[in-house]
């Protein structure tokens, strides 16, 4: 919060004096060494936007938006955060301004804005705000089309993609309510005339690139310095949860004979890691310290001893590796260390082994997450445990 | 010991509601309702024009059909007939649903069971604008699965009925059925065998008559039940009562609910409650959670009281079109008034849809008991289900 405060107190000083430096020189132009402020407060932005810090980005480029000429990365940023907060109005705030800056009439002579336009309005049960974030996406693609043939058609083509994504996605939801709707069919036309410029424009891409030597590679060195495909973030963990395995140890009497008996244990674990987050991978190192309670019965009918109060300690640690599937979704694998004590209650004339034993545990893991929160749970095998070893996780990221 | 992993999940549930409450945007993005997909607004039953089409353009892959086919015209030949137009006051639909499951599957000599779960199909009339009256029936063959009671229960006929009622739309969000149909209660997913939903009644063969009220906004969702009992069966297996289900908009991506039910009968007094949380992890990913308690009054000679504890959640994953990691987890106590076994389920799985009308699911579920006596042997258990619609 503090740091926030002083971030804004900051970027509200620097606003000030390039306001001053602005009357100073001609009013269309920005000066280099305010250009270079701009920049700098959109690279701000660019990395409070990848470490998810939306408000402090939005903080940055707001001031961003008063430069002339507007810097057009910072706007097209604030878009794309705008649309991730839901803030689909001042969302759309930004792309008519982007329109009216970039397009202008030929973006309101586009035969399609028009029938976006025409379409919403005369459909009355496409209610807000349904009809905000349709018009949005709609109107952002179509905004990337233009931009493509009119300014750096290498780095649009992607954001052209992903717009379009957006925009299908949101012809879902309108597909969802509106199926039966007569102009339904209507939106979906409109939409393949837009994919259909885009594949026009695709072809005209690939022409160009079999013709430069390295177009290809130029467009996927921009397509990895947009912001919406950067999201490197390093962070710690704090982790509790509950794990349940089941393992088989012996029984050896006094006389010699042995006797299997078999164990389940059920345990609280709390701990924590760190982790290095990727575009779509990330790794992790954690550990925790398990807490528990254990069940001890004979196997074999040769003998019969039951115990379920033995308590149990263990630590498992080890990296783990994580493909991120969707935005809030991981799968992973993790390799773990596991140090198990027992406090085995032996009976009269016999001694219990493996009161202490070290393992290795390969897990399964899936994991949800929401902001900073974590549900996961992992399921896995190790070479001591019998069975499924079952973990159920909350993570917190500092 | 055990508590733990009910009071983390709990926890869980508990501290993602209240994330979720916090935001301030509670926008509808995806399905909140069921009434999209389906004419009983609760859930299940015959699918909708749109429930149709989704499922061939959302559900369905694509490999197995012309490839020049788009989704739209997907979506126009996923009709009962295909691409032939049918009235638009009349809708047939049939639906079959087969399982081979398989207990213990890792011992030898072990062999698989088939049943027949469904197998049934009816009719659906629709008048008024946008389908403001829907009058539905089915005809179903019972083939007697234990699930269901088994064939030596008293109303047993192999040829029945599981639903048929008439709805009408007041405006657009108020609903009325008054027919024969399933009770209202919790998340409403095909999964008879889920052990909560054995235990309170729930199962293949549980629908009630009665009447249903039901509301949507794109904030709010949720009905009462009142029902009169299966007025099929014999007054003394008859339970009445009521239910309700209402669940609340709590971020973009969720919703969160509680249900109630209470039904009396000669033989048993039943009363639960539950809540349940939904949540949607991007296109096609999701998680339900749900716990609850079930008390259950047997009136005997020596009054039997018990309450049921369960949990369970259930995420599906979409990895490609038509193509979900499914896993389901179930945490049942059958009475937290005394020292009971607990069951616990953890049950990964895939469903594919390699077509549109056609499901197929394999799961295999690790089953294992608590018990304070003994340390019974882990199962793995399988079951695979064949689900196809018209």
């Amino acid at each position: 919060m503090v740091i926030t405060l002083l971030l804004l107190i900051f970027c509200s000083l620097n606003l000030h004096a390039y306001g001053q430096n602005q009357n100073a020189t001609h009013p269309s132009l920005i000066p280099e060494d305010n250009k270079q402020i701009t920049n700098d407060r959109y690279h701000q932005a660019l990395s409070a936007y990848r470490q998810r810090s939306y408000s402090k980005a939005i903080a940055l480029l707001n001031l961003n938006t008063k430069t002339t000429p507007i810097h057009r990365k910072s706007w097209e940023l604030l878009a794309v955060i705008f649309a991730l907060e839901q803030q689909y109005q001042d969302a759309m705030r930004v792309t008519y301004r982007l329109i009216s800056e970039y397009h202008g009439e030929a973006f309101l002579r586009s035969q399609s804005i028009i029938d976006i336009q025409k379409l919403i309005e005369m459909d009355d049960q496409l209610v807000p705000p349904n009809q905000t974030i349709l018009t949005y996406y709609l109107n952002m693609a179509e905004y990337h089309t233009l931009s493509a043939s009119r300014f750096d058609p290498k780095k649009s083509s992607f954001l052209i993609d992903q717009h379009l994504k957006m925009a299908n996605k949101h012809l879902y939801i309108a597909k969802i309510f509106k199926l039966n709707h007569p102009q339904y069919q209507q939106v979906l036309t409109l939409h393949r005339r837009l994919y259909k410029k885009q594949k026009m424009f695709e072809d005209n891409q690939t022409h160009k690139n079999s013709i430069t030597l390295g177009g290809k590679k130029e467009i996927e060195g921009d397509y990895h310095s947009l912001p919406l495909n950067k999201n490197r973030v390093n962070y710690f963990n704090l982790l509790a949860g509950a794990i349940m395995w089941e393992e088989t140890v012996g029984l050896k009497e006094e006389v010699g004979r042995s006797h299997p008996l078999k164990v389940q244990a059920l345990g609280r674990c709390l701990g924590g890691g760190y982790s290095r987050r990727f575009d779509t991978w990330e790794w992790d190192l954690a550990g925790c310290y398990i807490s528990g309670n254990a069940k001890v019965q004979n196997k074999t009918s040769d003998l019969l001893y039951f115990n379920n109060e033995t308590k149990i300690q263990a630590v498992l640690f080890g990296p783990g590796i994580y493909k991120r599937i969707k935005e809030n979704y991981n799968i992973g694998l993790q390799g773990q260390y596991f140090f198990r004590s027992a406090e085995w209650k032996e009976p009269l004339g016999a001694k219990i082994e493996n009161s202490i034993t070290h393992s290795f545990v390969g897990l399964l893991v899936n994991r949800f997450e929401i902001k900073n929160v974590s549900f996961s749970y992992k399921m896995g095998i190790g070479n001591r445990t019998r069975g499924l070893v079952w973990l159920f996780n909350l993570e917190y990221r500092i | 010991m055990i508590n733990l992993i009910m009071n983390l999940i709990y926890l869980f549930a508990f501290i993602f509601s209240s994330l979720l409450l916090a935001s301030p945007h509670s926008i509808s993005q995806s399905y909140n309702t069921c009434v999209n997909c389906h004419y009983n607004a609760f859930g299940g039953g015959p699918l909708t024009d749109y429930g149709r089409a989704y499922a061939a353009t959302v559900l369905g892959q694509h490999r197995f059909v012309k490839s020049e086919l788009s989704d739209e015209q997907l979506a126009l030949i996923s009709g009962f007939l295909g691409a032939k137009k049918l009235p638009k006051w009349f809708r047939p639909h049939a639906n079959y649903r087969g399982i081979v499951k398989e207990s213990n599957m890792f011992k030898v000599n072990n062999k698989g069971k088939f049943e027949t779960w469904q197998a049934n199909a009816g009719l659906t009339f629709k008048f008024g604008q946008y389908d403001r009256f829907v009058a539905t029936g089915t005809v179903d063959y019972d083939s007697g699965s234990e699930l269901g009671g088994g064939k030596n229960r008293r109303d047993y006929h192999p040829i029945t009925s599981r639903e048929y009622y008439l709805s009408y739309r007041f405006g657009d969000s108020f609903k009325m059925y008054t027919g024969f149909m399933n009770k209202i209660f919790g998340l409403n997913f095909f999964a008879p065998n889920l052990l909560y939903r054995q235990s309170m009644m729930m199962g293949l063969n549980d629908q009630t008559h009665g009447m249903a009220f039901h509301f949507n906004n794109s904030l709010v969702d949720g009905g009462i039940h009142l029902y009169n009992g299966n007025m099929n069966r014999l007054k003394v297996d008859r339970q009445r009562g009521g239910s309700f289900k209402f669940q609340v908009q709590t971020s973009k991506n969720s919703r969160t609910g509680v249900s109630m039910m209470y039904s009396n009968g000669k033989k048993l007094t039943l009363m639960a409650v539950n809540t349940h949380l939904r949540m949607s992890f991007d296109e096609g990913n999701s998680l339900l959670i749900e716990t609850g308690l079930t008390q259950k009054l047997f009136a005997e000679e020596t009054p039997l009281r018990n309450i049921n504890f369960y949990n369970t959640f259930q995420a599906r994953m979409k990895l490609s079109r038509g193509i979900y990691v499914l896993t389901g987890f179930e945490f049942f106590r059958e009475d937290i008034l005394k020292t009971s076994d607990i069951q616990i389920k953890l049950t990964p799985g895939l469903a594919y849809y390699p077509a549109q009308r056609l499901k197929l699911t394999a799961e295999v579920s690790n089953y294992r008991i608590i018990s304070n006596s003994s340390i019974p042997p882990e199962q793995w258990n399988f079951l695979g289900q064949l689900h196809l619609w018209l």
